[in-house]
């Protein structure tokens, strides 16, 4: 008997235990937001401070980019972590407007020139040179980075735009001649005068300074006379797009762009915007003062684009074309290089997520960082704290507070980081039907929309619109804690319609700012119906995307209604605006519920509303005056207790800013209805990258018979055909053959035929083939770029043998990649392995001799460079030996650079770089080899060996190349390197040996 | 002539100067800031819409949106009238003459208000707290400093203020500044590299914590000028110093201290008021580099926000603060010379 009470109560003490244990674990489990607790927004104006008060862990991370020329070391250092971001283009704005006066001449009116500037940009010295590596060479408006260009890849790659001023000067030379200019003494003159080139470029921009710089310079050689004038984006505003075209007070502006803070899939407002002259950002821009550029052929494509005016996705990507097409063969803008931005966070955070338009800036690396030491809290440093007023209708216009204030505010819907897609986020779509695009749905009888006039809901009847969502809102408490329902929703349509319609002079919910950019959608929304838990909408939009759709239909709100409400009470009475604008005219102060001042203003207003037991009209049948009540009661203790009036529905709220200190202070919304837990976005972590491992590549192919290509891909470190993979393959004259999709065969192996009738338009020599793999996770491309060596069926062809696996490949694999130099510097993305890449695609393996030597080289190099490359990945000491040896590496590459210019690029700029590249490899590294006396005894008779070996390979090159064997050169030009090489080595030997000797000689001279 | 009728005629020149100053301002700005104003109100109004996501059915609707919008901002700002129409220069003058300076068109202060006074006003005490505080820090070490090596002309202390005063002279503030903030602040951590503390005003300790952070740009600010100073004030001490009357009060016994800092400085004071009194009015200006530097939002920062955002009232309205100061300063320093000198009076 005694024994039961013991055991019971040894069972209840296991019970409790047990649910103890697992308590604090279940709620670790179900914590809400994000991992840390606390982020402190500190106001740090100049970006070089702010890297070394990363260094010094004195800030965490830095919301704005680091110079150019501290981000090489920045890679380097250990207690940084740099991330990348697409940061907009630059390029070229070009005037075509013809000149006035009969004695002067436009030079750019001319199509032809306008286009030939394409061949005298050099965009990969650009990328290299200006940009140090950080960026991509661009031709079309979008850039690699952008979704949309999978589209135009045919398009851009048709253009062939290689640096070739010979080929720029005879296109100039011919348009010029043919209006009657003359060329005398080298410069180009008309009617007697010199033609002249106004550039106006920008200095408050160094990259662009740079390259204004290069393109006047390259003018001048070919005979303009360049007046070039300095200046900001005042001077441009006022100059490029505020004068005359015709006036002829500019010829060449260096243009930029930013870029998008968003990573989007569809980009609709690019082409009109850098192509359609109706935008309004063409020479002329829209002033029917000026001169105006007109293509009504751009016109129409860029606004059907822009404007929805296509009926499938095929029509779309076709409109999309022919405005890259068009625009780029136009050239009134040209675009040359795609600048990377580099940013900077302390090397103890991960699980920041690098959004491909965003960057580290992005909501969801605020969702997912964590310090690896544990630290809860986050110091980020940004350029300024508060530039405008936050108020959430007019206000938030600086990318500044609307990053942190993406941080407090959740929206319905938002953008995959590293695809553009569009994802629910506080909205879940159920339901997304269309009968467009020109078919068109009724809208359900009890859907409404606010009738300003009446005051009330309105039912629409019989109306039709051509797409229907339904969604489901993902509510949470607001920060003030009171729950979000649906009648913050209906106030927020409410007040898109209350204050979108403008009713006449009475009308006091008029803000001239947002009332225009209202009224302009109240027609596309055909009806809602609003219920606890589901919203129906009926809007007037097509897509044949349906999340774009989705997009256009869901709505969320940022703010309690409470608040909406008595700030609308404030503007109508006639004590604050909305927009900065009205606030102006009004002479009232611009709403911020940020500023304690305003803060307390809306306080008051609360207090009014509550002692009169409003309820906002568009809310009387959802909120009754009780629950009113609560909810003013709530906001006013917010504000007492923040001296703000923020109060929103994300995964942090703003505690606190703090004027004086230049500091905005966030903290982790823990609330349980927050419907993310801690991870939710971790998926985010890592973008799934498509990673061309290899490629087989046919070593040469005979012309006008198939050949095959195939390649393995890995997308996230696994082998995968989760992807896309194209491929181009262009000719010598850089003329597209073939084109088309690799087929997956097995997890992670492509392949494709290039079938007889594309192989017939090859070159003889080497051709170009470039494959695109992006995944499907994440629209980012891997690039590989090969070389096909063409040849008539004489020559040695598509030999088919068993390698080693025991396939029946025809080639060894030619992998794409500086293993060694990789290793040495972590990444394939930095700038020095991007030289490295690109002066071997550019200088070498454009030609047969360059490609023939690199086939050589690869089949020696490959052989032990993995190996070497993972042993060095593991000792850093060496490839901080490694880094060190091949810096003087890179210098001899540029003045071989020089070589290839000098002789105009082809084979001869080939083999005259590839001579100079040697000479100095040989003094530089090889001369200790050389020095010893033994050697030098010999020297004569080295001399000599090399000589006769140079002077054999010469010949046999020369043979090769006009015989196409290529077979001949890949003996021929490793022998011309070698002989170069080593006869350089045993000079620069002597000469040191000699003058080490003079120099003891001196010194026994003076001593005895 | 009689004290009154000179500071009377005093008083009517600084009028005039302000008055002319003010004309000379609107009369350089006006033409090409309404120009530049005008195609950026445009530019800017077609970016805001490449930014946000409006629907527009037709091209004609979007233009029409545009329209408007450019034509509101023009008739808000002002510029549909031309800048010397008389109701637009008169009201600008007239009222700015009188401090009533408006509006701006951009910036807002940290309390959310428009008016440039107070952003002005906003400003000002981080100004004088840093700059007119360093001043008056670099004029005291200055003088006595100074005077201390006026009285040991050619001497060895003589050479190293005149050797530090050239040196510290040519190297730019803000330069020492980064200087000064990599070696005290990344190297030695001794002082924050930010100037403005991350406690709130409502903290008890905000003072205290306000002074610390406040040093290592004081300090830069103090290091760079005071030998300069004490240059300038060595020069005048040894020209009074060689006068007839000191030497007699050397042979009437005066200690040597007495005569250099009692005698000789208040002698030389005419001059040296003149320069500190500039300098003092001078300091309210700020300096954009330090500023910018130590993150230190004060006049200079403000100023070159304005001109970034081409605030006209805003920079109209601190040029013509600083100059009514600058007037006012001189002013006053004529008044007390001619108390204190009566030859300034006759003259």
């Amino acid at each position: 008997m005694r024994k039961a009470p013991v055991l019971s109560a040894g069972i209840i003490a296991l019970l409790l235990f047990s649910i103890l244990a697992v308590m604090p674990a279940s709620f670790a489990q179900t914590e809400k937001g994000p991992y840390i607790d606390q982020v402190r927004f500190i106001f740090r104006e100049d970006e070089n401070l702010a890297l070394e008060e990363i260094r010094n862990g004195d800030l965490d991370m830095y919301h704005f980019r680091i110079a150019l020329e501290a981000a090489p070391a920045a890679e380097n250092d250990p207690r940084l972590q740099v991330h990348h971001r697409q940061a907009g283009s630059m390029g070229l704005f070009v005037n075509p407007a013809p000149s006035d006066d009969d004695n002067t001449i436009n030079p750019f009116e001319f199509r032809e020139a306008r286009y030939a500037l394409n061949y005298l940009v050099d965009r990969e010295s650009i990328v290299n040179l200006v940009q140090r590596g950080y960026g991509t060479a661009m031709i079309d408006p979008f850039g690699l980075s952008s979704p949309e260009y999978l589209n135009v890849i045919d398009i851009v790659e048709s253009f062939g735009f290689r640096y070739n001023p010979a080929l720029a000067e005879k296109m100039i030379s011919d348009a010029m001649i043919g209006a009657g200019a003359l060329k005398q003494d080298g410069k180009w003159t008309y009617s007697n005068n010199p033609v002249a080139i106004k550039m106006l470029i920008r200095q408050d921009d160094t990259p662009r300074k740079s390259l204004g710089e290069i393109v006047a310079s390259e003018l001048e050689k070919i005979g303009f006379t360049v007046q070039k004038e300095y200046g900001d984006l005042n001077k441009a505003t006022t100059v490029v797009y505020g004068t005359d075209p015709k006036d002829l007070q500019w010829h060449l502006y260096t243009e930029g762009f930013a870029g998008t803070s968003v990573f989007v899939q569809y980009n609709p407002v690019v082409p009109a915007q850098m192509y359609g002259p109706w935008y309004g950002r063409m020479p002329g821009g829209q002033n029917p003062a000026f001169w105006i550029y007109q293509n009504a052929t751009l016109d129409e494509v860029t606004q059907k684009i822009l404007f929805f005016n296509f009926t499938s996705e095929a029509e779309r990507n076709d409109l999309v074309r022919k405005a890259v097409q068009m625009g780029v063969q136009e050239s009134v803008r040209i675009f040359v290089t795609q600048k990377t931005d580099p940013f900077v966070a302390s090397a103890n955070l991960r699980g920041l997520v690098n959004d491909f338009g965003a960057g580290i800036t992005s909501k969801y690396t605020l969702l997912n960082v964590q310090q690896t030491d544990g630290t809860k809290s986050l110091d980020i440093g940004v350029k300024q704290i508060h530039q405008g007023s936050w108020n959430s209708i007019g206000g938030l216009q600086d990318t500044y507070s609307r990053d942190i204030y993406s941080s407090i505010a959740d929206s319905g819907t938002f953008r995959d980081p590293y695809t553009g897609d569009i994802i629910p986020f506080r909205a879940e779509w159920t339901d997304v039907s269309t009968e467009g695009p020109v078919n068109r749905m009724a809208v359900d009888p009890r859907a409404q929309v606010w009738d300003p006039a009446t005051q009330t809901w309105k039912a629409e009847g019989s109306g039709t619109s051509l797409s229907k969502v339904i969604f489901k809102p993902l509510y949470s408490s607001w920060h003030n804690g009171i729950p979000m329902d649906v009648s913050d929703l209906m106030f927020s349509q409410y007040f898109f319609f209350e204050w979108g319609t403008d009713s006449g002079e009475a009308d006091q919910t008029v803000d001239p700012d947002y009332t225009a950019q209202a009224s302009a959608a109240i027609p596309l929304m055909k009806g809602l119906i609003f219920s606890p838990t589901e919203i129906e909408t009926y809007i007037d939009l097509w897509h044949y995307d349906e999340k774009e759709i989705a997009d256009s239909g869901i709505f969320f709100a940022s703010e309690p209604w409470e608040i909406a409400a008595a700030t609308e009470r404030l503007v109508v009475d006639g004590k604050l605006a909305f927009s900065r604008n009205e606030a102006s005219v009004k002479g009232v102060s611009w709403l911020d519920p940020l500023v304690k001042e305003h803060a307390d203003m809306i306080k008051a207003e609360l207090l009014k509303m509550k002692s009169e037991n409003f309820v906002p009209p568009a809310l009387t049948t959802v909120v009754s005056a009780d629950a009113a009540a609560k909810r003013y009661d709530a906001s006013i203790k917010w504000i007492e207790d923040h001296d703000h009036a923020i109060i929103s529905n994300g995964a942090f709220y703003l505690d606190s800013f703090n004027t004086a200190g230049g500091t905005i202070t966030i903290k982790a919304f823990r609330d349980e209805s927050y419907p993310f837990e801690v991870g939710h976005w971790s998926k985010y972590e890592q973008p799934r990258l498509a990673d061309i491992t290899s490629i087989n590549v046919p070593r040469s192919v005979v012309i006008g018979q198939p050949a095959e290509v195939s390649l393995d891909l890995e997308v996230a470190g696994e082998p995968s055909s989760d992807a896309t993979v194209e491929y181009f393959v262009s000719n010598k004259d850089s003329q597209l053959v073939a084109r088309g999709n690799a087929e997956p065969e097995g997890e992670g192996k492509f392949r494709f035929e290039l079938p007889a009738e594309n192989t017939q338009k090859l070159s003889p020599g080497p051709n170009q083939l470039k494959v695109f793999a992006s995944s499907n996770d994440a629209r980012r491309f891997d690039i590989s770029t090969s070389t096909i060596l063409a040849a008539g069926s004489s020559s040695t062809n598509n030999q088919t043998s068993n390698n080693q696996t025991g396939s029946t490949d025809q080639t060894p694999q030619q992998p794409s990649g500086c293993l060694i130099a990789t290793a040495a510097f972590g990444s394939e993305l930095t700038p020095q392995v991007q030289y490295l890449r690109n002066f071997r695609e550019q200088y070498i393996l454009s030609t047969s001799s360059g490609a023939a030597f690199m086939n050589a080289f690869n089949s020696i190099y490959y052989s032990f460079s993995p190996q070497v490359a993972d042993y060095e990945r593991g000792q850093p000491w060496l490839q901080g030996a490694v880094k060190a040896g091949l810096y003087p590496l890179f210098g001899i590459l540029m003045a071989s650079e020089r070589a290839h210019f000098v002789t105009n690029g082809g084979e001869a700029g080939s083999i005259m770089s590839g001579a100079l590249a040697s000479m100095l490899i040989g003094i530089v590294y090889l001369w200790p080899a050389t020095i010893s006396a033994r050697v030098q005894s010999r020297f004569s008779a080295a001399a000599k060996i090399s000589v006769l070996i140079l002077a054999a390979s010469l010949v046999l090159t020369f043979v090769g190349i006009f015989a196409g064997y290529s077979g001949l050169l890949m003996f021929s030009t490793p022998l011309i390197v070698l002989s170069i090489a080593s006869a350089s080595a045993l000079a620069a030997g002597w000469l040191i040996r000699r003058a080490l000797k003079l120099t003891q000689a001196n010194i026994n001279r003076k001593l005895f | 002539m009689g004290f009154s009728r000179f500071v009377i005629k005093r008083s009517i020149n600084m009028v005039i100067v302000l008055f002319a100053t003010l004309v000379l301002t609107i009369a350089l700005l006006g033409p090409t800031m309404d120009k530049i104003l005008k195609e950026s109100i445009l530019y800017y109004a077609v970016e805001e819409l490449n930014n946000k996501d409006i629907k527009f059915p037709t091209a004609a609707e979007r233009q029409r949106y545009i329209d408007e919008q450019v034509a509101r901002q023009i008739k808000t700002i002002g510029l549909d009238e031309p800048w010397y129409g008389p109701k637009r220069f008169a009201n600008t003058v007239l009222k700015v003459m009188i401090l009533d300076l408006g509006k701006s068109n951009y910036i807002t202060s940290d309390a959310g208000s428009p008016k440039v006074s107070d952003i002005i006003l906003e400003k000002m005490p981080k100004t004088i707290l840093l700059f007119t505080t360093s001043t008056i820090i670099v004029t005291v070490i200055g003088l006595y400093l100074g005077a201390f090596v006026g009285n040991k002309a050619g001497s060895l202390w003589d050479r190293l203020n005149s050797t530090f005063a050239v040196f510290s002279s040519s190297f730019p503030t803000w330069w020492v500044g980064m200087l000064m903030i990599f070696a005290f602040a990344f190297t030695y951590h001794i002082f924050p590299s930010r100037a403005t503390p991350l406690t709130p005003p409502s903290d008890p300790s905000y003072i205290f914590d306000l002074l610390y952070h406040m040093l290592l740009p004081l300090i830069t600010i103090v290091l760079v000028a005071f030998g300069a100073w004490a240059y300038t004030v060595r020069y005048f001490v040894v020209g009074v110093l060689g006068e007839d009357y000191i030497a007699a009060k050397r042979t009437a016994g005066i200690p040597e201290r007495r005569i250099v800092y009692s005698h000789a400085l208040k002698n030389a004071a005419p001059p040296i008021v003149t320069v500190v009194a500039l300098s003092l009015a001078g300091s309210l200006s700020g300096a954009i580099t330090i500023e910018a530097v130590f993150d230190w939002p004060g006049m200079g920062s403000l100023y070159y926000d304005a001109i970034g955002f081409l605030d006209i009232p805003i920079i109209i309205g601190i040029t013509y603060v600083l100059t009514v100061i600058f007037i006012l300063t001189v002013f006053v320093t004529d008044i007390i010379y001619a108390y204190f000198d009566p030859r300034v009076k006759v003259g």
